[in-house]
């Protein structure tokens, strides 16, 4: 392979200077004419750089361009790229600026793929530049990646970069790169969990990433997939939190018998597939109504809420403190279980908002018939589906929620909670539970 | 989890997806030399992706970890929701930033965290990610992280000592809210971590212009401070979160200020509206934010105390204008810099080329269409050096009809762009 220091594109406008500068000096100097004069009096030097970058331009008029310049400056100065409304002026900031974002584009687009070669760590990328720019897009990662050896690959030339120092060789003619690299799928991974699929902007994409680069960069592949799947997303998210039970309580609902008989038939949610109902019960004109989260496994069982471990807990305390299980309504805040299967076994989940929300309307209801004048919320899943908002147990619990309708509404720990409680934490959790429910029973 | 050790790669998609609701992917701002290892910063930020939702990939943006201690109700990864949870050990982030890094994927690291065990502990943590990436692979890439509320002075000013950005977000725009979504969160807290920001990068600003700075100087988070604020998940209106933004860009002299259209999350708490606000409102504020910090607007003149929301169907500085049009028309060619950048259609850069270019000749509506201005707007409230027909209007009553609002619909597409930018 046969490499050189210095750069295609370099060597043609070094070419071109020395054009200028013979012609020059036939133009000026006639009788030096065999003495080459630099430019530098015709070309400003601080407008050599940009004049550069503006012959690496892929557009047959680029040299005709820069003579023209260098023509126009030679006979009134370079004041004239200043203004921004000169014709000559506008096309030199626009190439300048189409050289520009290519450049940036590189440095954004440009992907190594990591392999080894001879037994040396190499990094190889494959880039489309729209323009002749490797020479000056590769100086970012000159001094980027001083201490990687690496090469950048264009359909120009290609730049290899080793121990500090940069060469240059052929163009690369392969329409592919094939070297696996497994961290691709990483990056892929990242590109496709980042992207928020609820706004979608695929135009604003394309603008800022055109297609031309896609084809060497490793996420693109991804791009029509998530775009499909976006819509999917959206459409089922927006389905979830339109899943409501509304539409299974019958129109003239006026007692607690009536919700009990229709609660069978709900396919508010998904959870219907999976088990049986577990309805509330009690005293239909209970002046105290306690809410749970869900029915547990015993409960879905019987169909009957609060007689596993943890409602009988409650019922416990609750005579403890003088109260009579009797005169209640107790009902949960999801009349099915959810629940997870570990082994045989029936694991309690916790309930996501929108099944929460799916299954208000019933509970809506029972509080409505009943009208207590105390609910006594359970957990913090309780205090949600009653109130509508959430409430961190922790700071809430023993005080008094905020309530639109008649009855008060008081937060407490939900039992299941006492039974799991750490043991240094246990006595001041059950204290404050039947300190709770005494509370609730005076006021009701 | 469950005593099966997860993989780095459903770790990724798990921490990634958990960050992606924070909007800033800024890599700009900052200038570091390679200092030996791998990689620069060179004040310029690269947005080396995009996503289809029209927003640029710069930094590998994850979350150190989505366990989180606190209950904010607008947030997916609270500690009442039932997303997946995952955590990171610091050499995973150090080694995915490297191999990222050195593919050219990103410019960078962007890490925040859920709260785990305790602010400070969680402060720690991510500190020790910056410490590592700098002290052991002299890794000169841009990163940005967030300062956990509540963490200790010690910390935040450790966090600037390794950072490019430190960022501590504000959240809801009225303390009043806070309480009522994120009772765990308050303005007080993050703002005297904003303070403690701002001394921090004003002592390296003050030892970096002295006259003789120390040669080991040592950077303070040289990119500055950012913050993030969430749109249309309380009822706050556009002047309300304007009048914060601003006064935060004056007491802690942010670089940026992040509004960000609440996302409707998987489990949402149920007094959050069920849909996002238009995404035009995010749109409008970064407008009105612009035009308040280059063009010399003041918030109560762009959302007033009646119409305290912005116009949707109308960018910010048009609808001053309509307002005000006592004020116009505007000559062009000799109007001082101040009352051109008020002119609609005009942006800051053709208003530059404008001043430069009058002085050369007197202007055209051809010069100025060739300058980049938008004459669809501004044709109504400039006088240029031939007759202006387009001038009758400015008194008449047709001027609205002529402006006719964009369709809504169409142009929200076009919104991820000045999202980034914030370019009006």
């Amino acid at each position: 392979m046969e490499l050189s220091t210095i750069s295609k594109t370099r060597t043609a406008f070094n070419d071109w200077l020395n054009k200028e500068a013979a012609l020059q000096s036939n133009l000026l100097f006639e009788s030096f004419s065999s003495e080459k004069v630099i430019p530098k009096d015709v070309l400003p030097r601080k407008l050599k750089g940009d004049a550069y970058a503006i012959s690496c331009y892929r557009d047959e008029t680029r040299w005709s361009f820069l003579d023209r310049v260098c023509e126009r400056i030679s006979k009134e100065g370079s004041r004239f790229l200043e203004d921004p409304a000169d014709r000559d002026a506008i096309e030199w900031t626009n190439r300048l600026k189409a050289i520009r974002r290519d450049v940036h584009k590189a440095h954004a687009f440009v992907r190594f793929k990591k392999t080894t070669e001879e037994g040396k760590e190499i990094f190889i990328a494959w880039h489309r530049p729209q323009h002749l720019t490797t020479d000056l897009f590769i100086r970012l990662f000159c001094r980027r990646f001083p201490t990687m050896h690496w090469m950048i690959l264009t359909a120009d030339e290609c730049a290899h970069f080793e121990n500090g120092k940069v060469q240059f060789s052929k163009a690369y003619e392969g329409q592919s790169l094939e070297i696996e690299d497994h961290w691709e799928e990483n990056w892929r991974t990242y590109y496709s969990s980042i992207y928020n699929p609820a706004r979608l902007m695929v135009q604003a994409m394309k603008k800022e990433m055109p297609q031309w680069h896609w084809q060497t960069m490793p996420e693109s592949s991804l791009i029509p997939n998530l775009i499909r799947q976006s819509q999917n997303k959206i459409h089922t998210m927006a389905q979830k939190s339109q899943r409501s039970a509304s539409p299974y309580i019958p129109t003239f609902c006026q007692s607690i018998e009536k919700i009990q008989e229709s609660l069978p038939q709900c396919e508010g949610c998904s959870l219907h597939a999976h088990c049986r109902v577990t309805p509330g019960k009690g005293n239909s004109k209970a002046s105290l109504l306690f809410v749970g989260e869900q029915p547990g496994d015993e409960e879905e069982k019987r169909g009957e809420p609060f007689i596993g471990p943890a409602g009988q807990l409650l019922r416990k305390t609750w005579e403890e403190v003088g109260g009579n299980w009797n005169d209640l309504y107790v009902t949960n805040a999801l009349k099915h279980f959810k629940y997870e299967l570990r082994g045989k076994m029936r694991l309690h989940k916790r309930p996501g908002s929108d099944e929460v929300a799916a299954c208000r309307p019933w509970l809506q209801k029972e509080l409505e018939l009943i009208s207590p004048k105390v609910i006594l919320c359970l957990g913090s899943t309780a205090a949600l589906s009653v109130s509508g908002r959430l409430w961190p147990v922790e700071r809430y619990r023993g005080t008094w929620l905020p309530s639109a309708g008649q009855s008060r509404i008081l937060l407490t720990y939900h039992p299941a909670a006492l039974l799991r409680a750490p043991d240094q934490k246990k006595q001041e959790y059950e204290r404050d539970f039947k300190n709770d429910l005494k509370l609730a029973l005076s006021v009701a | 989890m469950y005593g099966i050790k997860m993989q780095i790669a459903e770790k990724l998609a798990i921490l990634a997806d958990a960050a992606k609701y924070d909007a800033s992917c800024a890599s700009s701002g900052s200038k570091r030399k390679n200092m030996g290892g791998m990689g620069n910063t060179e004040g310029m930020g690269i947005c080396h992706s995009y996503t289809p939702d029209g927003r640029c990939i710069s930094l590998l943006k994850i979350l150190l970890t989505n366990h989180c201690l606190y209950d904010c109700t607008y947030c997916v990864n609270r500690v009442s929701s039932d997303v997946k949870r995952a955590q990171f050990t610091v050499e995973e982030v150090v080694n995915l930033t490297l191999q990222f890094y050195q593919r050219n994927y990103i410019e960078g690291l962007f890490l925040s965290s859920g709260v785990m065990g305790s602010a400070d502990a969680t402060m720690e943590r991510m500190v020790s990610v910056a410490r590592t990436l700098r002290e052991k692979h002299l890794f000169g890439g841009y990163i940005h992280l967030k300062a956990v509320a509540g963490a200790s002075k010690e910390l935040c000013r450790a966090a600037g000592l390794w950072a490019d950005r430190v960022s501590a977000n504000i959240e809801l725009p009225r303390s009043e809210d806070l309480v009522k979504l994120a009772p765990a969160k308050s303005h007080a807290e993050t703002e005297l971590t904003m303070s403690i920001l701002k001394e921090g990068i004003d002592e390296a600003k003050a030892e970096a212009q002295s006259k003789n700075p120390s040669k080991f100087r040592k950077s303070f988070a040289p990119a500055g401070q950012s913050t993030q604020l969430i749109v249309g998940a309380t009822e706050a209106s556009d002047r309300h979160i304007l009048g914060k933004a601003v006064s935060l860009y004056d007491t802690y002299r942010l670089r940026r200020v992040y509004y960000t259209a609440y996302s409707p999350i998987p489990h949402a708490d149920l007094s959050l509206p069920p849909e996002r606000p238009p995404l035009m409102r995010e749109h409008r504020l970064y407008q009105a934010d612009w035009l308040v910090r280059y063009y010399g607007f003041q918030v109560q003149e762009l959302a007033t105390e009646t119409n305290p929301n912005l116009d949707l169907s109308r960018d910010p500085k048009l609808c001053w204008a309509l307002q005000n049009r006592a004020l116009f028309p505007v000559d062009i060619n000799v109007a001082p810099r101040e009352n051109l950048l008020r002119i609609p259609g005009l942006g800051v850069r053709t208003v530059e080329r404008i001043l430069k270019a009058r002085r050369f000749r007197k202007l055209t509506m051809q010069d100025l269409s060739r300058m980049g201005a938008s004459l669809k707007k501004a044709k109504y409230f400039i006088q240029v050096r031939e007759d202006n027909p387009f001038l009758k209007y400015v008194d008449s009553f047709g001027l609205e009809a002529q402006l006719k609002p964009e369709p809504v619909q169409l142009s929200l597409f076009e919104t991820g762009l000045s999202a980034q930018t914030g370019e009006v």
